[in-house]
C-alpha cells in the first residue's frame, strides 16, 4: 500500500516536472480581491473590476445562482416525496439538519426555534459556496478580457499581474494554439468565482446577520435593549462599557464578512500561487486543508451569528440566571 | 522606493504585526476552552458558546488590521 | 469601497438573495424536516407505548390462557373420575343384573321343571291308578269285590314307593 502510494507520488511528479519543462503550466499570476463583471449588463467595460456604465454581472454573481440551483434541487430532490422512513438524499439532508437543530439546541434551549432558520441557512449556503470554488476550473476557466490602456489604474492594485521573467523560446509556440493562456495585454476574467470570495456575499450575510441579531434583541427586550448600550445610571464605567457594545455592535458586521472573506480568498490565493509555482502534486494538500477551512467557516459564521443572537435575547447584567455569564462578554 | 511600494510595505506589515496577537490569543482560548471541557465535559455546550465569543472577539482584532492593510493598499486612506 | 468589489447594486442583489436562501431553506427543507422529525419522535414513541401495552396484554392473556387452561384440566380430570366412578358402577350393577337375572331363570327353570313333573307325576298316578284299576277289575273281577278298596291303596302306596 505505502509502496503504491509512492510509486505513484513519484510518476505523478516525474509526468508533472515533464509537462512543467514542456510549457504546459501558466506563466501569468492574476489576483483579483474584487469579483470581476462576466458582462456589463447594459453598459460597458470600464476596467477589469468594474464597469462604466449598467449592472455588472460577475462572476461571483453567477456562481451564486449555480450555488441557489444546486440547493433548490437538492432541497426539491431531499424533500419531494418525504417519507416515514428516510432513504437515500433525505436521509442526508435529515441527518445534516438534525445534526446542525441538535448543535443549535445545545447553545439555546430556549430560542432555538427562532434563531435555526437563519443560521442553517447561512451554513449551508456558505458551505456550498466555499466549497464550489475549490471545484477544478471555478476561477481558472474564463475569457480573455483586453487590460485597461491606462497603466497606472494598472499598478493601483498591489496584487496585479506577475509574469514569469522569460519565455523558454521554442515552448510558447507549439503551445501557442493552446487556452491555457491570455495573450499579452490581456488579463483572464473567470467565468466563475467562489461567492464566499466576494466581499458583496459575505457582506449581505454579515448585514442581515447582524440586523437580525438586533430584531431578535428588541424583540426578546423591547426597548430595554437600549440600556444595554446607554446606560449612564449605573456610573461611568458602565456608561463607557455601554457605549464600547454599542461600537463592537457595528463592528461585527465588518468582523463577520472580512473573516469570511478573509478566509476564503485567502486561500484560493493560496491555491493560486502554489499552482503557479509548480501546478502538479504542490497544492493538492492545500486543498485539503481549504476543504477543512470551507467547513470551518461556514460554521464559524453560523454559530457566531447563532451565539450572538442568543446573547442578544438575554437580559442585561445578573438580573436573571440566563444574563449570569453576560459580564465576561463585555 | 516609490509611494506605491511604501503602501505595500504597510499594508504587508498591517496584516502580518496583526496577526500576531490575535494567533496567541485564539490560541490561548481554545487551550483554555479544551481544557475546560475535558475536565467538565457537562459544561460543555456553555463553554462552546463562550468559547466561540472569545474567538469571535479576538478574531475582530486580525480583522481589523485586515481591513486596515486593505484600506491601504487600495489607497483608500 | 469599489476597488474591493462592493457595488450597491451587486450588494442589494445579494440582499435579496440571501432572504431568499432563507425563505427557501425555511419552507423547504427546515419545516418539513423537523416536522418529520418530530412526526417520527412521536411515532417513536407511540410505538414503544403500543408495544409496552401489546406486551403487558400478551403477558394477560398468557395469563389468562394458561389459569383456564389449568380450570379445563382440572375439570377434565374431574369429568374423568366421575365418568370412571360412573362406569364401574354401572358395570356392577350390570354385573349384579345379570347375576340376578341368571338366578331368577335358573329358579323358574326349576320351579317349573319341578311343576311339571308334579303334574306328569299326577297325571302318572291317575293314569296308573286307572291302569291297575282296569287289570285288576279284569283279572279280579267279582273275586276282590269286598275289600278291593284296602288293596288298590295298598298297590298305590306300593308304587308310590318305586316313585
Amino acid at each position: 500500500m505505502r509502496n503504491r502510494i509512492l510509486t505513484v507520488t513519484g510518476i505523478l511528479l516525474v509526468v508533472g516536472i515533464i509537462l512543467y519543462i514542456i510549457g504546459v503550466r501558466s506563466t501569468k499570476l492574476h489576483i483579483s480581491v474584487a469579483a470581476e463583471p462576466v458582462v456589463c449588463l447594459g453598459g460597458a467595460r470600464a476596467t477589469l473590476e468594474t464597469c462604466a456604465s449598467g449592472f455588472p454581472i460577475t462572476n461571483s454573481l453567477i456562481t451564486t445562482v449555480i450555488v441557489l440551483v444546486i440547493i433548490i434541487v437538492a432541497v426539491l430532490a431531499g424533500t419531494r416525496n418525504m417519507q416515514m422512513v428516510p432513504r437515500g438524499f433525505q436521509n442526508v439532508l435529515e441527518v445534516m439538519v438534525e445534526a446542525f437543530y441538535n448543535f443549535a439546541q445545545s447553545v439555546d434551549r430556549r430560542n432555538v426555534a427562532k434563531f435555526f432558520p437563519f443560521c442553517a441557512s447561512a451554513f449551508f449556503f456558505i458551505l456550498v459556496s466555499n466549497v464550489i470554488g475549490l471545484v477544478p476550473g471555478v476561477g481558472s476557466i474564463g475569457a480573455c478580457v483586453p487590460t485597461a490602456e491606462h497603466k497606472e489604474t494598472a499598478i493601483v492594485a498591489p496584487v496585479a499581474d506577475v509574469t514569469m521573467a522569460e519565455e523558454p523560446a521554442g515552448a510558447p509556440d507549439f503551445f501557442a494554439s493552446w487556452p491555457l493562456s491570455c495573450e499579452k495585454g490581456t488579463t483572464l476574467v473567470p467565468y466563475l468565482r467562489a461567492p464566499s470570495a466576494d466581499l458583496n456575499v459575505t457582506l449581505a450575510w454579515a448585514l442581515i446577520s447582524v440586523g437580525l441579531i438586533q430584531f431578535f434583541g428588541f424583540q426578546a427586550l423591547g426597548l430595554g435593549y437600549l440600556t444595554k448600550f446607554f446606560n449612564f445610571r449605573e456610573g461611568f464605567m458602565t456608561a463607557i462599557v455601554g457605549i464600547l457594545e454599542l461600537i463592537s455592535e457595528f463592528v461585527r458586521i465588518i468582523a463577520f464578512a472580512f473573516r469570511l472573506f478573509g478566509n476564503i480568498f485567502a486561500g484560493e490565493v493560496i491555491l493560486v500561487v502554489m499552482a503557479f509555482l509548480f501546478p502538479y502534486l504542490l497544492p493538492a494538500p492545500f486543498y485539503a486543508f481549504e476543504l477543512f477551512v470551507a467547513f470551518m467557516q461556514a460554521l464559524i459564521f453560523s454559530v457566531l451569528s447563532l451565539v450572538f443572537m442568543s446573547l442578544a435575547t438575554e437580559a442585561h447584567g445578573g438580573h436573571d440566571s440566563h444574563g449570569h455569564g453576560e459580564t465576561a462578554a463585555h | 522606493m516609490t509611494d506605491d511600494g511604501l503602501r505595500l510595505i504597510a499594508a504587508a506589515l498591517a496584516v502580518g504585526i496583526g496577526a500576531v496577537g490575535p494567533g496567541v490569543g485564539i490560541g490561548v482560548i481554545f487551550s483554555g476552552a479544551l481544557q475546560a471541557m475535558g475536565r467538565n465535559p457537562e459544561a460543555e455546550g456553555t463553554l462552546r458558546t463562550y468559547m466561540f465569543l472569545g474567538f469571535a472577539l479576538v478574531e475582530a482584532l486580525f480583522i481589523f488590521a485586515l481591513v486596515i492593510s486593505l484600506l491601504i493598499a487600495f489607497r483608500i486612506v | 469601497m469599489e476597488k474591493l468589489g462592493i457595488n450597491w447594486g451587486l450588494l442589494i442583489a445579494q440582499l435579496i438573495n440571501v432572504v431568499f436562501v432563507v425563505w427557501l431553506l425555511t419552507t423547504f427543507l427546515y419545516r418539513p424536516i423537523l416536522n418529520m422529525l418530530n412526526q417520527r419522535t412521536n411515532r417513536i414513541q407511540e410505538g414503544l407505548q403500543d408495544a409496552e401495552k401489546v406486551r403487558e396484554q400478551l403477558a394477560n392473556a398468557k395469563r389468562d390462557y394458561d389459569a383456564e387452561l389449568a380450570k379445563a384440566r382440572q375439570e377434565a380430570a374431574g369429568i374423568l373420575a366421575q365418568a370412571q366412578e360412573r362406569a364401574r358402577a354401572q358395570a356392577a350393577e350390570i354385573i349384579a343384573q345379570a347375576h340376578r337375572d341368571a338366578e331368577k331363570l335358573k329358579s323358574d327353570t326349576l320351579a317349573q321343571a319341578e311343576q311339571e313333573r308334579q303334574r306328569m307325576l299326577g297325571e302318572l298316578k291317575d293314569r296308573m291308578a286307572e291302569l291297575v284299576v282296569l287289570t285288576a277289575e279284569r283279572v279280579l273281577n267279582a273275586e276282590l269285590k269286598a275289600n278291593h278298596d284296602r288293596l288298590i291303596e295298598e298297590s298305590l302306596a306300593e308304587l308310590g314307593k318305586y316313585n
